[in-house]
């Protein structure tokens, strides 16, 4: 392993949030061209040593997190684990994330109840948060994700949902064009 | 639930099957399942729609109790059956991608990185023993005594210095040396109404007392400041 490759791993496992390429260039005093050379570097070095943790790209920069084959081990040191989202949660979340921009009354339209327990219960674990707002009447606020809402998922950025978007997308087209 | 009363709006669109053959009564089944899972949001859901359910099966056997075809203006807002499907069909659209989401943090929560450490700082300070309070202020309090030999009538009340103590700090935009809350306070009486302002913005949460290590200053800093 390279010495920028090691000062690389340095930073990652210094850091409780995932660096960005351009943070970790300025930290190590390097471009991000070389910072991207040891990021490939660490990524081969910790899958052929078989590490208890892997470089992940989550939230525009990388993260080092433990392997999922030892999840439980770690569970049982911390003795913690996160509570899930619950469903009316989840599901407000899911109309946000695809529907972004959007308001909470659109969300207790397309659900049928008020979301507001739900989108406070976001906004407090910092997934969504406020991002405009609408410009008809009321002017009322609209939700989109957070940076902490792709951290929280393990996702790169939003366009890993994709697939799921158009999946999405089609079905509810479907569901608009008459019987 | 939701696919039951999708079945429900469909037949009453007159597409599906005979809609008195319909069992309402299993769209009730999930109640139970809801009720166990003791979260409000999806209790309401549920019974919500459950309702739904019983409103649209009593249209469909009852179909003179509730004019359909010319609605009064007291029912121009009413979900049509129609709409209600779309509705119902998108939903279901988003309850999917509601799964795609719980794949995600499920494999996610396998996965563990180092934890956030405690950030310095007035966001997360140390408790300022009461003691230490009190020796400070005994020595703001003596200076004070010994500068003031007459007792006046005071007009500044605690809740007054509370709003001034306020500024104070809002306008530090950081923390505030304890003692230049009282630098204007010549006398006794001053002096209390300053500390008891002060205790009154600490237990609200307004203000944060800062004493960055044993015997070293004490300060204080808005609690806006502090988040």
């Amino acid at each position: 392993m390279s010495p920028l490759t090691a000062r690389v791993e340095a930073l990652l496992f210094a850091a409780a949030e995932p660096v960005t390429p351009v943070a970790l260039a300025q930290a190590a005093g390097v471009s991000e061209a070389e910072v991207g050379l040891a990021l490939s570097e660490l990524t081969s070095h910790l899958e052929q040593e078989e590490h208890g943790f892997a470089l992940a790209a989550v939230a525009g920069g990388y993260q080092l997190l433990t392997r999922e084959a030892h999840a439980d081990a770690v569970t049982a040191l911390l003795q913690r684990r996160r509570p899930p989202l619950t469903r009316a949660a989840m599901e407000t979340l899911a109309v946000i994330v695809f529907r972004q921009p959007v308001t909470r009354a659109e969300v207790d339209d397309l659900r049928g109840v008020r979301s507001e327990g739900a989108l406070l219960t976001l906004v407090e674990r910092g997934l969504v948060a406020e991002v405009g707002r609408d410009p008809g009447p009321g002017r009322p606020m609209r939700y989109g994700t957070t940076r902490r809402f792709l951290e929280y998922f393990g996702l790169r950025d939003l366009t890993d949902l994709e697939a799921a978007k158009a999946a999405l997308a089609q079905r509810v087209a479907d569901s608009e064009e008459p019987a | 639930m939701i696919d039951r009363l999708r079945q429900l709006a469909a037949a009453l669109e007159g597409g599906g099957e005979d809609p008195a053959k319909l069992q309402v009564a299993a769209a009730f089944t999930d109640l139970d399942a809801a009720y166990a899972a003791s979260d409000l949001d999806d209790q309401s859901l549920a019974l919500t729609l459950a309702a739904r359910a019983v409103e649209l099966k009593a249209r469909a056997l009852l179909p003179g109790a509730v004019p359909a075809e010319e609605p009064g203006p007291e029912d121009a807002a009413e979900e049509t059956p129609e709409a209600l499907a779309q509705r119902l069909a998108a939903y279901d659209a988003f309850r999917e991608a509601a799964q795609v989401l719980r794949t995600y943090e499920e494999a996610r929560s396998q996965r563990f990185g180092r934890p956030a450490a405690p950030a310095p700082g007035p966001a997360d300070p140390p408790p300022v023993p009461f003691e230490t309070l009190l020796t400070m202020f005994a020595a703001i309090w003596e200076r004070a005594r010994a500068d003031g030999r007459t007792v006046a009538r005071q007009e500044l009340t605690v809740l007054a210095r509370m709003d001034e103590l306020r500024a104070v700090l809002r306008a530090a935009a950081g923390p505030v040396a304890f003692e230049a809350l009282f630098a204007g306070d010549a006398r006794r009486m001053q002096v209390i109404v300053t500390f008891l302002a002060l205790l009154e913005l600490v237990r609200l949460g307004h203000a944060v007392l800062l004493q960055e290590e044993p015997f070293g200053p004490l300060a204080v800093v808005a609690a806006a400041v502090a988040e």
